[in-house]
């Protein structure tokens, strides 16, 4: 099943039990996330200086593994530098985070017993995370914004894949994931596979191009964009216009 | 209000032009911003700017879940238990919970201190809210040492001759509006004046709401409770215009006769 | 210099205020700039570029097929390499393999026929199966006792979880194994037979299947790589890493060929044959200190300064939040990058991680020294 490069989609505040929630689906994944806080902390969670953030990433069959504790801690340790912990001290912010559907795969053997996440998921983590922090009002420093990036050497040539499917991230050579904040500043950075340090700048290239466009000047000719699709997906775009919808509903009244 | 004024997310710069510069009035930062020094005042949640001049205020007007207390609000707050010399209160479920004093009410002294149980609400205004502290509560004016409506709600006291009354979750952006000083022009809230007024056939109750998303709704009829209610929770939903309102107020009010 | 008032002996400063004390441990010979002593020294009296010398020894279990012992200063890992026999009747969704020299597709991995170029391809093939059928399966437990933090009965804490996760995608990532040496046939290749067979005691399995003909594999060899950190002092990963890379380097299978009277695989007692272990890929981890304790990041301007400490101990890694491991492999003369996970903060950017590819360089040449 080749993946549709549709556009992301989200939906804020779909549980109306939590302090803020969203829905987002992009490159075949769907995710709902809720957020609460800030919250009374547990005593061994409890910081006196700052909010403790707590991740909890759910596949959408059976119960997480190590591989989700591994997308936990990358997803607190990043969440933590956005949110301004220092202004809750002893307390929680809570985001849990429910896988609901991932791209489905003809070719690869999926194993029965568990469905293990790649870091293909990550992208989509950090976005609904960040959706629905934003739809909690929790203070943050910034936003982020997120994208996966795959090489794949096809009949001798090089090329760069966004939001690879499951298939192309089996066949790549290197699978990148990278988070920028809205400043700019690379907040997240992982990657695997075998690669140079040339390879790494042009996957840098293109995915600062997705999650950090600045105005028109595009910068960077010498990526390998997969033409049109690339320059559909503006993720800080996306962002700003899922909120300005959203800041608008909410303030109808004015 | 004029309808210019931008959506930004946080960390996102501010357009010079956009901060008042008052002359005299030091600039006054609200809600959703902060200060980093020297001179960066930076968004800290998604929200529309809004801009004040001629108060040199400025602050992030969106709405949210999560009361965070803040000095002055006035809030409805139930009783948790009560230690030897304060309440334990919830402004909201899952937090640290506030103080109240025994005697931060109206005439109490150590002998006439009020007796509340636990579950009991209470109207009071934050007194003292600190990042590292839980916040102190009180009910009575530390100036004038009158009540000022403040205290327990849903027992007959010297203000309030309704019996019984209940409870209702608002959003905070909702709750802000209800307590607007004109909250039908600025606020765009109209449905407690029309279930009074002749839409809702001239209903009689009272309302305490609290600036941490909750709302207290008291009348000598249950049916009456339930309809204010449900008015105010479906118009905070809903969204409502006051065009909508009306229309909601009209069909509870059919519904419940 | 300190209050001249209140004198604290080291070990009590670091205690009581430990980030203030690496501070000021940094920050203090680079002021006096004295010719005599060393540039800035972190609390352990390591320059921020310099590592602890990797000793990594082979062979030390005995009942293992391999393994290793490896210590980067103060933290020591064990790790045992068993292999056990996996019949393919035991496998659900078994997709058969055929012989066909190099250019065999193992399970998931079909098509894709443009793919050439050397090692890479080859990593790739297999990769489906290796990860299909489970083959590879790392275990990381952190002792009681080896660090203050870890407590005993407690279920594997989220750093040993994280630790696994790391380990096991790396493994499959770089194809350090290959699954031609864990795949079983039915007939004997070349050079091989001829041995005394018997049952090896508990790793012979019932086969029960018609005879056929064909060459087709009949079982697979799983290997357990389960490591044990002994004495825990930061940079886990690094350590972790290279005891998997010596404990595989280290580890002979015994020769399992198939018994088509018995219907079963049989090892031979004697015979055995090195893994072939592809590359030698090295970890390089650091950790950013910040000059602002809990420093606030993300305004676009980095605010203080900061330093990449290299291979950082327990006392650096409570005191970091950002940390970047990469995974280098240089066997072929060119530096080829298996992996880079960064995370935690936004210090280090695009011209930090290039520079850190040289400095990742620099720490292949001196485990591959260790190594040998």
């Amino acid at each position: 099943m080749t993946v549709t490069t549709t556009a992301p989609q989200a939906a804020l505040g779909v549980l109306p039990r939590s302090d803020g929630s969203a829905k987002y689906s992009h490159a075949g994944y769907t995710l709902t996330a809720s957020v609460n806080g800030p919250i009374e902390a547990q005593r061994r969670d409890e910081h006196a200086y700052e909010a403790h953030v707590e991740v909890i990433v759910r596949p959408a069959a059976g119960v997480g593994g190590t591989r989700e504790r591994h997308l936990e801690s990358l997803l607190q340790s990043s969440l933590a530098q956005l949110i301004l912990v220092k202004n809750f001290p002893r307390s929680l912010i809570q985001i849990v985070l429910q896988v609901e559907d991932s791209p489905e795969n003809d070719y690869v053997n999926t194993k029965l017993v568990q469905a293990s996440l790649n870091l293909a998921i990550m992208p989509a983590l950090v976005q609904t995370a960040i959706l629905a922090l934003l739809s909690a009002g929790v203070p943050m420093r910034a936003t982020a914004t997120a994208t996966a990036v795959a090489v794949v050497h096809q009949d001798g040539a090089k090329k760069t894949v966004v939001d690879p499917s499951p298939r192309e991230v089996e066949t790549a050579r290197s699978v990148h994931v990278l988070a920028f904040t809205s400043h700019n500043g690379l907040l997240l950075a992982e990657s695997e596979g075998d690669f140079t340090v040339g390879e790494w700048d042009d996957v840098y290239e293109t995915a600062k191009g997705i999650c950090c466009r600045a105005g028109p000047a595009k910068e960077g000719t010498a990526m390998v964009l997969d033409d049109e699709e690339a320059s559909a997906t503006d993720m800080r775009q996306f962002l700003r216009s899922t909120m300005e919808s959203k800041v608008a509903a909410d303030l109808h009244w004015k | 209000m004029a309808t210019g004024h931008p959506v930004v997310l946080p960390g996102e710069t501010i357009d010079p032009s956009l901060i008042p510069s008052h002359p005299k009035n030091p600039l006054r930062l609200g809600p959703g911003l902060r200060h980093i020094p020297p001179t960066d005042i930076v968004p800290t949640v998604a929200g529309q700017l809004i801009t004040n001049p001629i108060k040199n205020s400025m602050w992030i007007e969106y709405n949210s879940n999560r009361y965070i207390p803040s000095p002055n609000d006035l809030i409805l707050a139930q009783i948790l238990r009560s230690t030897t010399d304060f309440y334990l209160c919830t402004l909201s479920p899952h937090t640290a919970p506030a103080t109240l004093p025994h005697l931060a009410f109206e005439g109490a002294t150590k002998k006439t201190r009020p007796i509340l149980q636990p579950g009991q609400l209470v109207y009071a205004r934050v007194a003292l809210a600190n990042k590292h502290m839980d916040a102190e509560l009180e009910c009575v004016s530390s100036t004038t040492g009158k009540a000022d409506g403040l205290g327990p709600l849903g027992t007959p006291t010297a203000t309030s001759t309704a019996g019984g009354g209940c409870a209702f979750d608002i959003s905070l952006g909702f709750a802000r509006r209800l307590l607007m000083a004109r909250s039908r022009e600025e606020g765009g809230v109209g449905v407690l004046e029309m279930l009074a007024g002749e839409e809702g056939g001239g209903l009689a109750f009272e309302t305490a709401v609290g600036r941490n998303g909750r709302v207290w709704v008291g009348s000598d009829s249950a049916r009456t409770v339930v309809l204010v209610g449900r008015a105010l929770q479906e118009t905070d939903r809903g969204g409502l215009g006051l065009e909508g309102q009306r229309r909601l107020v009209k069909k509870l009010v059919r519904e419940m006769r | 210099m300190t209050a001249p008032t209140i004198k604290l002996p080291a070990p009590l400063f670091a205690r009581l205020s430990p980030h203030p004390f690496l501070l000021r441990n940094l920050t203090a010979t680079a002021a006096a700039a004295d010719p005599a002593r060393p540039p800035a020294a972190r609390t352990n009296g390591r320059g921020t570029n310099e590592t602890r010398p990797l000793h990594a020894k082979a062979s030390s279990l005995s009942h293992a097929h391999g393994s290793s012992l490896v210590r980067l200063g103060d933290t020591t890992v064990l790790c045992g390499v068993r292999a056990e026999l996996l019949p393919v009747e035991r496998i659900p969704l078994f997709r058969p393999v055929d012989r066909v020299g190099d250019g065999e597709r193992g399970g998931g991995d079909g098509g894709d026929g443009g793919d050439g170029a050397g090692e890479g391809g080859r990593a790739l093939l297999g990769r489906g199966e290796l990860r299909d059928y489970d083959l590879l399966v790392p275990n990381i437990e952190l002792a009681t006792g080896s660090a203050p933090q870890f407590l005993p009965g407690v279920p594997p804490t989220a750093l040993a979880q994280t630790l696994s996760t790391r380990v096991y995608s790396l493994l499959h990532s770089t194809g350090l194994v290959g699954v031609e040496d864990l795949r079983v046939w039915s007939k004997p290749g070349s050079g091989e037979g001829g041995d005394t067979e018997m049952e090896g005691a508990g790793e012979a399995q019932e086969v029960q299947e018609g005879v056929e003909e064909e060459d087709r594999v009949v079982a697979y060899w799983v290997l357990y790589i389960d490591l044990l950190f002994v004495s825990f002092d930061g940079n886990p990963f690094d350590a972790a890493w290279a005891a998997v890379v010596a404990a595989l380097r280290n580890t002979s299978l015994p020769v399992a060929r198939w018994d088509p009277e018995r219907e079963m695989v049989v090892c031979s007692r004697t015979e055995k044959r090195q893994l072939n272990v592809r590359g030698l890929p090295v970890a390089c981890t650091a950790a950013v200190f910040e000059e602002k304790e809990l420093g606030e990041v993300g305004t676009g301007v980095v605010e203080g300064r900061h330093w990449l400490l290299l291979d950082p101990d327990r006392l650096e890694e409570t005191l970091c939040r950002e940390a970047i491991t990469m995974v280098v492999d240089c066997s072929d003369g060119e530096t080829r990058i298996k992996s880079i996970e960064k995370q935690g903060g936004t210090t280090i950017g695009r011209e930090l991680i290039r520079g850190f590819a040289v400095i990742a360089e620099k720490r292949w040449k001196e485990v591959q020294g260790a190594m040998k």
